[in-house]
């Protein structure tokens, strides 16, 4: 604890704490984009997987005792996370140049929007929240399934047949991935990884992640959007050509969804 | 550039910051300085335009500068928005011949949080050197020497140390950086000593106590934006600053403090 604190005094230490709750949801955020990948499996397969996920550790934890604790873990990171860096920020703004200083160009736009992006992520992740967790916020396409609890896919479904809604999750989505474009390569930085023999590769490896991040993500809205992968009422007609508007009848007649 | 091989002087205006010494604020004054020859430096036409200020009876434009060869680190302006000017050395070395003729430059202080402005363009960079005198130091016993040769150093780890040590103290990477953050210089500061054996009793108070000192003095912390990399005379790289954050760490999370603090009281 007393480490913690030594820590926290310096703004080499904040750093560090910043970096490791950075991590924390790096690796979240990565686990998160592989588990939408499972909507290409089918609806099922998501809900499937979302009860699975539920169901960790229930051997000896209980039902949804090991989310909760991922969940703390997470919450935890992103209060730390912020707040660090609301000091770091106040330090810099006294310590900045009082004259204006051009750059010589050697910072990325990445780096440069750390605060933009990194703001609009915290609002993306209320939102988020709200929308497919809790169900507070639940905007869907007239004609298909509103908002219950579980039926992940169809919950994504109603919402990503909104432009709008695919939009801003596709925005967002560029956001993260910048934000982890400059946050990976910075971690490596601040937590002492990165050598002149390793950075090309540490810069590579964090832009293909971020890349990849963006695409995992966008996949599902976009797929949605342009009805190109299965709608939830045809679960099991994989085969059978998709049509929007026979199948928007379909799930109207029908009762929650799968 | 695109100078006239027949032209032998150049004539700009300049727009100076001036500031009045105990004056929080000041302004820009535009000079023009005519007929300075192609071959003068920066800092050159400079005294040039303080000549003909005193002739006048005004004031002359402070500012700073020693050895004028970019090895002492003194000098220290903002040319045109960036640290040192255009080219990659110290302000010293930028020639007249780099600008156009008619050319318009603004000329500004280093000054940032933890540099304020004294007077015109002069800065208090003494916070740099509290920072060296936190831990920028290895301690000797007094006595007979041991023979140089006698403490074996592999070849690319002094030249790495060498790299470090070519820090001149100019705090151009103050400057340049958008928080005002002076890890390159510290980081540099840490690892001129660090990697070498003799460096090696002290290496664990000494990032310690030099990061707290660079803390202290108001500096901002890293945001990995490498701009003071581009912008460092001496073209240090933000690989120490990488070196710095892991020695820091181990020396605070892991504790392995060899000899205990060593204070001077």
């Amino acid at each position: 604890m007393k480490k913690i604190s030594q820590l926290y005094s310096t703004s080499v230490g904040k750093k560090l704490l910043v970096a490791v709750t950075g991590a924390i949801m790096y690796g979240f955020v990565v686990g998160h984009m592989l588990g939408n990948l499972k909507a290409f499996a089918g609806p099922s397969a998501l809900d499937q997987y979302a009860e699975m996920l539920r169901q960790i550790g229930q051997a000896f934890l209980g039902n949804g005792t090991f989310l909760w604790i991922a969940r703390i873990v997470l919450i935890v990171a992103v209060i730390v996370h912020v707040i660090t860096v609301i000091q770091l920020v106040q330090r810099n703004s006294r310590a900045k140049p009082t004259r204006t200083v051009r750059r010589r160009n050697a910072s990325t736009l990445a780096a440069k929007w750390m605060a933009i992006s990194g703001t609009l992520i915290l609002i993306f992740i209320v939102v988020h929240i709200a929308q497919f967790t809790l169900g507070w916020f639940t905007p869907h396409a007239a004609g298909t399934e509103g908002f219950v609890h579980g039926a992940v896919y169809s919950n994504l479904w109603g919402a990503f047949q909104l432009w709008w809604v695919a939009l801003f999750y596709v925005a967002m989505m560029a956001m993260v991935c910048m934000h982890v474009y400059h946050g990976a390569w910075s971690m490596c930085q601040t937590l002492g990884l990165d050598a002149p023999d390793r950075n090309a590769a540490i810069r590579g490896a964090a832009a293909a992640i971020a890349i990849a991040l963006f695409v995992g993500f966008s996949a599902v809205p976009i797929s949605m959007l342009t009805n190109s992968i299965q709608s939830p009422t045809d679960d099991s007609s994989m085969t059978e050509a998709f049509e929007p508007d026979g199948s928007s009848e379909s799930s109207r007649s029908k009762e929650g969804a799968g | 550039m695109s100078q006239d091989h027949d032209q032998k002087t150049i004539t700009v205006s300049v727009r100076v910051w001036r500031q009045a010494q105990g004056e929080k604020g000041g302004r820009f004054v535009e000079y023009e300085v005519a007929d300075t020859p192609l071959e003068a430096s920066f800092l050159e036409m400079l005294d040039i335009l303080n000549e003909s200020l005193v002739e006048k009876g005004e004031d002359p434009i402070a500012f700073e500068s020693d050895c004028r060869e970019g090895i002492c680190g003194t000098c220290c302006l903002v040319v045109d928005g960036l640290p040192h000017g255009p080219s990659q050395c110290t302000t010293c070395q930028l020639q007249m011949r780099n600008f156009e003729p008619e050319a318009k430059i603004t000329i500004e202080p280093f000054s940032t949080g933890a540099f304020p402005v004294i007077k015109d363009l002069i800065v208090d960079r003494s916070s740099l050197d509290r920072v060296i005198q936190a831990g920028g130091y290895i301690t000797v016993h007094s006595g007979p020497k041991p023979e140089p040769n006698s403490v074996p150093i592999e070849h690319e780890i002094m030249e790495d140390a060498l790299d470090a040590s070519a820090c001149i103290g100019c705090g151009a990477c103050v400057a340049a950086c958008p928080n005002g953050s002076a890890s390159l210089f510290t980081s540099a500061k840490i690892h001129h000593l660090a990697l070498l054996p003799q460096g090696q009793p002290e290496r664990n108070t000494r990032v310690k106590k030099m990061v707290e000192a660079m803390d202290d003095e108001g500096f901002g912390s890293c945001r990995n934006y490498a701009e003071c990399q581009a912008s460092c005379p001496k073209g240090i790289s933000i690989k120490y600053i990488g070196r710095m954050n892991s020695d820091y760490i181990k020396a605070t999370v892991l504790d392995t403090d060899r000899r205990g603090s060593m204070h001077a009281t």
